[in-house]
C-alpha cells in the first residue's frame, strides 16, 4: 500500500497526455442485423437511433443488460464493425475503420500467447510504425505505470487473469489515444482483482485524462468510475444520470454515502434490476 | 504496488538433469518393453529358423555385412536424397496452398473436393501411373513422395489458419492493422503448430512413399535392395532393411521436431504448462 502512495504523489512515471484527448458524438446511431433462417428473413436491431455526446475527458460508463446492443457502441467506436446508419464521431470525425486514435481494452486480455509481455506492449506501436528503440521505451513507461515492468520478459501464460488485463490496459494506453474504449474489461477478474483494477483505472485517468467509454453491468463499478452513465435498455438509451460525486472518490462511499446509495437504487430501477441484488 | 508471488529458479546440476531425463519412470517402461519383445523375437526366431523369422542376430550379422559396404551407402544416400527432395518440395507447396486455402475461401472450396480425394486415394495406387507418365528415372519417385506427404501439410496448414483467434484478430485490428500485419503478427504464428505437427506428419509419410515407390519400381534404393533380399530369401536382409527405413523415418521426424522445438522454445515451453 505504501508503495500505491508513492506512485501517487510522483508523477514521474506518469506520462504527460494530458492535452490530447476527443469528444464522442453518436448520432442516430443503428445497428441492423439481417438473417435468413429457413423461409424467414430474420432482422436483429442491436442498436436502433441511438445518440449521445460525450465531452473531451469524460468518463461515460454504458450500463446495461447483456445483449442490449453496449459491446455493439464499442466496436462502432473501435472501428470493428460499421453502422447501418447513423454517425459516429470521434473528435468530430467520422469513424472510418480502427485508428490510433482509440484504443480498446476488451473483456478478454488478448495477448498474443507467443510474444513476450513488453512484446505485446509493443504490438500496436509496431502497426503505427515506431522504431525499435521507441517502442520499447514507451512500452516500458507503461508497463511501469500499471506496476508490470518487471515482468517485461515473461509469457501472458505466466501471468494472472488480473496481471494480464493490467498488460491489455498500458497495451492501450502505450499508443497515448484519444479515447480508451473498455468493454467489460474487469468482467472475467475475481472481486479483489477488479477493485484494485478500478483503483489503477482511476489513478491513471486522473493523470492521463483521456476520454474513456466504459462498457459494464455492475452499478457499483460504473458510479465510482463515472462522470456520467448512460443506461441502457434493449437496443435504446433509456437513461442517463451524471454523478457530480466528488473525486477521489473512495469504495466506502458506495456502502455508506446517502446519495450514492440512492442513485444506486435509482440505477437499479432503471436497469430493470431482476438479476441484480439489491444493495 | 501490487505485489506478486515470488518465482523461484534454482539451476539442477547437470547430473541430476541427466538423470531425470535417462531414468525416468516412463523411460524404464520403454526400454524394459523394447528388451522384452526383442528376448521373445529372438526365442522364437531361433526355433521357427532364419527364413521364417530371423532372429535380432541374424539381422545384426546381416547389419555387419551390409553396412560396409559402398552399395549400402550408395543404396541409402539415392534414397535418403529422393526423400529430402520430395520432402521439401511437399513442404512448401504444402503449406503455401494451406495458407491460400485458409486466407482465401474461394480457393479453397474449389480445392477442398481434391483434397478430400488425394487424402483417400491410396498412393501406391498411383506409381504405376506416375511410372507411365514419368518413366523410371528419379522424377517419378520423388512426386510419390510428394502426394504420400503433401495432403496432410495441407490439411493441417488450412486447419491451423483456420483456427486463427477471432479475439485475437480483433484486438490486433483494432489497432488498425493491415490484413498482411494481421496475417504476419496473428495467424502464421498462431497456425505454426498446426503446420508443424502437419510436417512431422508429412515427414514420416514421406519416407513410407518412397520405399513403396522403390517397391513397385524395377529394384532401385532401400525399397529396392528389401525386394533383392526378399528374392534370394535373405529374410536376415529384408528385415535389416526394414530396420534401416525405420531410423531414416524416425531421424526425418525428429529432425522437424527439433526444427520445431528450436523455433518456439519459450512458447512451445509455456504452452505445454497449460495443456
Amino acid at each position: 500500500m505504501a508503495a500505491v502512495m508513492l506512485n501517487l504523489s510522483t508523477t514521474s512515471t506518469t506520462p504527460d497526455t494530458a492535452t490530447h484527448s476527443s469528444g464522442v458524438v453518436a448520432r442516430e446511431l443503428s445497428m441492423h442485423y439481417e438473417r435468413v433462417v429457413g423461409r424467414e428473413r430474420v432482422r436483429t436491431r442491436a442498436l436502433d437511433n441511438v445518440s449521445f455526446d460525450i465531452r473531451p475527458e469524460e468518463f461515460v460508463s454504458i450500463i446495461g443488460p447483456s445483449g442490449c446492443g453496449k459491446s455493439t457502441v464499442v466496436r462502432i467506436a473501435a472501428g470493428l464493425q460499421r453502422p447501418s446508419s447513423g454517425d459516429l464521431l470521434v473528435g468530430g470525425q467520422p469513424v472510418d475503420g480502427p485508428g490510433t486514435d482509440r484504443a480498446t481494452v476488451f473483456q478478454q486480455p488478448g495477448l498474443l500467447p507467443w510474444r513476450t509481455i513488453i512484446k505485446n506492449v509493443c504490438m500496436p506501436l509496431e502497426i503505427a510504425g515506431l522504431d525499435k528503440a521507441e517502442r520499447e521505451s514507451r512500452a516500458m513507461e507503461y508497463l511501469e505505470l500499471v506496476g508490470l515492468a518487471g515482468f517485461r520478459d515473461h509469457y501472458p501464460r505466466e501471468l494472472s487473469g488480473g496481471m494480464q488485463q493490467r498488460v491489455g490496459l498500458a497495451r492501450a494506453l502505450a499508443v497515448r489515444p484519444r479515447v480508451l474504449l473498455m468493454d467489460e474489461p474487469f468482467g472475467a477478474l475475481d472481486a479483489i482483482s477488479r477493485q484494485r483494477m478500478q483503483d489503477e483505472l482511476l489513478r491513471i485517468w486522473e493523470h492521463a485524462k483521456t476520454t474513456v467509454i466504459f462498457v459494464t453491468h455492475a452499478i457499483d463499478e460504473a458510479i465510482l468510475l463515472s462522470d456520467r452513465v448512460i443506461v441502457m435498455g434493449p437496443g435504446a438509451i433509456v437513461h442517463e444520470a451524471t454523478i457530480d460525486l466528488p473525486r477521489p472518490r473512495s469504495r466506502q462511499d458506495l456502502l455508506t454515502d446517502e446519495r450514492t446509495l440512492a442513485l444506486m437504487r435509482d440505477l437499479e430501477a432503471r436497469l430493470g434490476g431482476d438479476e441484480e441484488v439489491a444493495p | 504496488m501490487i505485489r506478486t508471488a515470488v518465482v523461484e529458479r534454482e539451476l539442477l546440476s547437470r547430473r541430476t538433469a541427466v538423470r531425470r531425463n535417462l531414468l525416468s519412470r516412463q523411460r524404464v517402461i520403454q526400454i524394459s518393453f523394447i528388451l522384452l519383445v526383442l528376448v521373445g523375437w529372438q526365442i522364437l526366431g531361433k526355433h521357427e529358423g532364419d527364413f521364417f523369422l530371423a532372429p535380432p542376430t541374424s539381422v545384426f550379422n546381416a547389419a555387419v555385412d551390409e553396412i560396409p559396404t559402398s552399395a549400402f551407402w550408395s543404396t541409402l544416400g539415392a534414397t535418403a536424397k529422393g526423400i529430402a527432395l520430395g520432402f521439401v518440395i511437399a513442404a512448401v507447396l504444402g503449406v503455401l496452398i494451406g495458407i491460400l486455402m485458409g486466407t482465401y475461401r474461394s480457393v479453397a472450396t474449389a480445392l477442398n473436393p481434391i483434397i478430400s480425394a488425394g487424402y483417400v486415394i491410396p498412393e501406391a495406387a498411383m506409381v504405376p501411373l506416375l511410372i507411365v507418365w514419368f518413366g523410371l528415372g528419379n522424377t517419378p519417385r520423388v512426386i510419390a513422395v510428394v502426394l504420400f506427404s503433401i495432403f496432410e501439410i495441407i490439411v493441417t496448414t488450412y486447419t491451423g489458419v483456420r483456427n486463427s483467434d477471432a479475439m485475437l484478430d480483433d484486438v490486433v485490428r483494432s489497432f488498425g492493422a493491415s490484413p498482411r500485419q494481421l496475417f504476419v503478427k496473428v495467424t502464421m504464428p498462431g497456425a505454426l503448430p498446426f503446420i508443424f505437427a502437419g510436417l512431422r506428419i508429412g515427414a514420416a509419410r514421406a519416407v513410407k512413399g518412397m520405399v513403396v515407390a522403390e517397391l513397385l519400381f524395377a529394384a532401385t534404393g532401400i525399397g529396392g535392395a528389401i525386394q533383392l533380399s526378399a528374392n534370394a530369401f535373405r529374410t536376415d536382409r529384408v528385415m535389416f532393411y526394414v530396420v534401416v527405413v525405420t531410423v531414416i523415418g524416425v531421424s526425418f521426424s525428429g529432425a522437424v521436431q527439433l526444427v520445431e522445438r528450436l523455433w518456439m522454445r519459450r512458447w512451445h515451453e509455456s504452452y505445454r504448462q497449460q495443456a
